[in-house]
């Protein structure tokens, strides 16, 4: 076998604290002004080995599309051949991925069972049953395990 | 092949209606004992020395474990420190980022050493989905029975509730950090339920759900401070301490051999499993850095495996075409009601037995059965019925649910909306690991271990979703044990002792010169002689010091 190293393509990456930001394109912009630059010439669309339609979640980072930018950036490994590509030196990539954790944090709704169920641990709700099934005899667990009742899909 | 795939056809309409009932946890014993490759007796050996010593292990496995150092502990000058840091984590994947984000918060400086880039991992490969109790109808008690039950109750109990009660607790840590889960309008996780859950609780991001974490995972350790990376620089050895510490380890840069000394107050190893090692000569679905080094490593300072012999036979790989020998078809597909089918058009078991039972059924049909079809190369498999998907859930769920799938065939002309795809075994997990506590510490002090290199968790036998759910789990609690650990411990005087004891060991049993360099990095796929051959004492190595492979 042979092992070439190409790691990923060097580009601009900016730090940024999540917490911080707000869920809109003009932040986008402000953290990446550059992806105004993009004049549409389609090579990151056509570099891309994953047939990813860059070109087509660009135009809709700048218009602040969240959902449109991260549905068509779905299968992106990051590889980096788009900003390789990119007459203006832009990383589409990165600029996926900005856009990604900004919907997954901000704009997709918020689970409410899953905050209810964190509360009910952190209190100690189901405590006492592990206890009592961790000191359940093997014979007894195998039997509950089998009789269990197994949700219908 | 194709007249095969017209009796599945032909037999699709009735199968959509019969229902194989699952088999009882003894009956799970009795074809698990018969058919799976882990009570096979060929293809392993004892160990010869090491805290498992006198323990059978596959012999891929054994080598590693048993093998020479690739570092001369007297040609190594140990007051040359190139990195200083409270916590060094080898390893990118899940696990070690998510340590590496822990203890960073904890006010730890952090130095991730990585194989080879930033995040090659199996965790970015991983197509299911994680685990966690969070639906109404469902607790974390049911998932920790369920996880006992799948893994033949051999589980470390107290791993598994450490497990199970973190869980929602991960993927909303994950959510806040940017991840896409796949959600209902209303904000309820779409959650499915996958073979041994007794409730729908994998949380997926379609069937990208390790590449869409772990992107996350590595743009958020790119935009902090106090965690510095370097990639294609694996660790060859541990380094201790007077006090019997871990203390650090040396790693080499694969590009030009030379050595990098790291001092830590703790180390954590999150290196990932033993694909690469192809045990009982399966093809795996792992990625090619997964080669046990870990293992190898934890080992040579005096830390015991837990069930090191049992390996997670993936009961979905794929067969056809030759390029995708062995590459993962996610659980899912079953989980959606995809079954397996033999060379009549007939079921071979329920689609939602746990992998290893299901995987010694696939084994029974295509061996003592005869009823696998072959392909042209002459493989083995059953097909997996991937069309009856969009007939049981509507036209476009498989393209919906499944991109990564149909993308990764449809190179090859397959199309899996249509047509069925050939399965069989591959070696998917190592369900065993490096012995620790319920933060990921392990026997020697200074180490942690969180991930699939530790061992415990999951029994003899792994459920889906509940891979990359322990290596955020652990991950995290190692990476926050380890910051405050690393504030208080005082280390001592750096030593190599233990690779010096280790090759006088090989030496006085009479075996260093029939044993590998470990860990072995890389796999060799070359038709060459591997580093087997090769005598660290009579070839003379460079002043790097290292024997790659």
């Amino acid at each position: 076998m042979c092992v070439v190293q190409i790691p990923c393509f060097p580009t601009a990456k900016p730090s940024y604290d999540l917490k911080e930001l707000n869920p809109t394109g003009e932040q986008v912009l402000e953290i990446y002004p550059d992806l105004a630059t993009c004049f549409g010439c389609n090579n990151c669309t056509q570099s891309c080995p994953q047939d990813i339609e860059v070109m087509d979640f660009m135009s809709a980072a700048l218009r602040g599309d969240f959902p449109t930018v991260v549905e068509k950036s779905f299968e992106c490994v990051m590889c980096g051949m788009c900003a390789a590509r990119c007459p203006q030196g832009l990383s589409p990539y990165n600029i996926a991925m900005l856009i990604r954790r900004l919907h997954g944090r901000y704009l997709l709704p918020k689970s409410k069972h899953l905050e209810v169920r964190v509360k009910e641990i952190e209190e100690g709700k189901y405590d006492a049953e592990y206890e009592k099934l961790r000191s359940t005899p093997m014979e007894e667990l195998r039997r509950i395990y089998d009789e269990r009742w197994i949700e219908p899909k | 092949m194709e007249e095969s795939i017209r009796k599945l056809e032909a037999s699709r309409q009735r199968r959509m209606k019969e229902e194989i009932p699952l088999i009882s946890s003894d009956e799970r014993d009795i074809i698990v004992r018969k058919y799976h490759p882990d009570y096979k007796e060929t293809g392993k050996r004892k160990l010869l020395l090491g805290p498992n010593k006198d323990e059978t292990m596959p012999e891929e496995l054994a080598d590693q474990l048993e093998g020479n150092s690739r570092v001369d502990p007297d040609k190594v000058d140990l007051s040359k420190i190139d990195y200083d840091v409270d916590v060094l984590i080898i390893g990118s994947g899940g696990a070690g980022l998510s340590a590496a984000l822990l203890a960073q918060e904890n006010g730890a400086k952090v130095l991730v050493a990585t194989k080879l880039r930033l995040g090659d991992s199996n965790t970015i490969g991983a197509e299911g989905g994680t685990q966690a109790a969070d639906r109404p109808n469902d607790s974390p008690v049911l998932h920790y029975l369920d996880t006992m039950g799948g893994g033949h109750f051999e589980n470390v109990p107290e791993l598994v509730w450490a497990m199970a009660r973190d869980a929602p607790m991960a993927i909303k840590w994950l959510e806040e950090l940017g991840v896409n889960w796949d959600k209902e309008t209303d904000g309820s996780m779409r959650e499915l339920e996958l073979a041994g859950e007794c409730r729908r609780r994998v949380h997926s991001c379609k069937d990208y759900t390790g590449l869409e974490v772990m992107r996350v995972l590595r743009d958020e350790v790119r935009c902090r401070d106090n965690i510095d990376y370097i990639e294609f620089e694996p660790a060859i050895e541990l380094i201790m301490d007077d006090e019997g510490q871990v203390a650090g380890a040396i790693l080499v840069n694969l590009e030009t051999n030379e050595l990098s000394l790291v001092r830590a107050k703790a180390v954590i190893v999150a290196t990932g499993g033993l694909g690469r090692l192809h045990t009982q000569g399966f093809p795996t679905t792992n990625h090619y850095g997964a080669t046990a080094d870990g293992l190898a490593m934890a080992y040579r300072v005096g830390c015991s495996l837990i069930y090191g012999d049992s390996m997670q036979y993936h009961p979905t790989g794929a067969v056809y075409p030759l390029q995708l020998v062995g590459i993962l078809i996610t659980e899912n597909v079953r989980a959606l009601g995809g079954q397996i089918i033999n060379i009549d058009g007939e079921q071979v078991a329920c689609n939602l037995e746990p992998r290893d039972i299901l995987a010694s059924f696939e084994i029974r049909e295509c061996t003592e059965r005869h009823k696998g079809i072959t392909t042209p190369a002459g493989n083995v498999g059953v097909w997996e019925d991937i069309p009856l998907i969009d007939m049981i859930h509507g036209e476009g769920t498989i393209a919906r649910r499944l991109p990564s799938l149909v993308h990764k065939f449809s190179r090859f002309n397959i199309d899996l909306i249509h047509e069925p795809v050939l399965v069989y075994p591959t070696l998917h997990y190592q369900n065993g690991g490096v012995r620790m506590d319920a933060n990921a510490a392990a026997d020697v002090p200074g180490l942690w271990v969180p991930g699939e290199v530790g061992g415990g968790v999951h029994g003899r036998n792994r459920l889906g979703g509940n891979a990359t759910l322990d290596i955020y789990v652990f991950g995290r609690r190692a990476g926050r044990e380890a910051a405050k650990y690393a504030k208080e411990v005082k280390l001592g005087k750096l030593n190599l002792d233990h690779v010096r004891q280790w090759r006088e060991e090989l030496e006085q049993l009479g075996i260093a010169k029939e044993r590998p360099f470990s860990p072995m990095l890389l796999p060799n796929y070359a038709r060459q002689p591997s580093d087997y051959l090769a005598d660290l004492y009579t070839e003379k190595l460079q002043p790097g010091l290292v024997k790659l492979a």
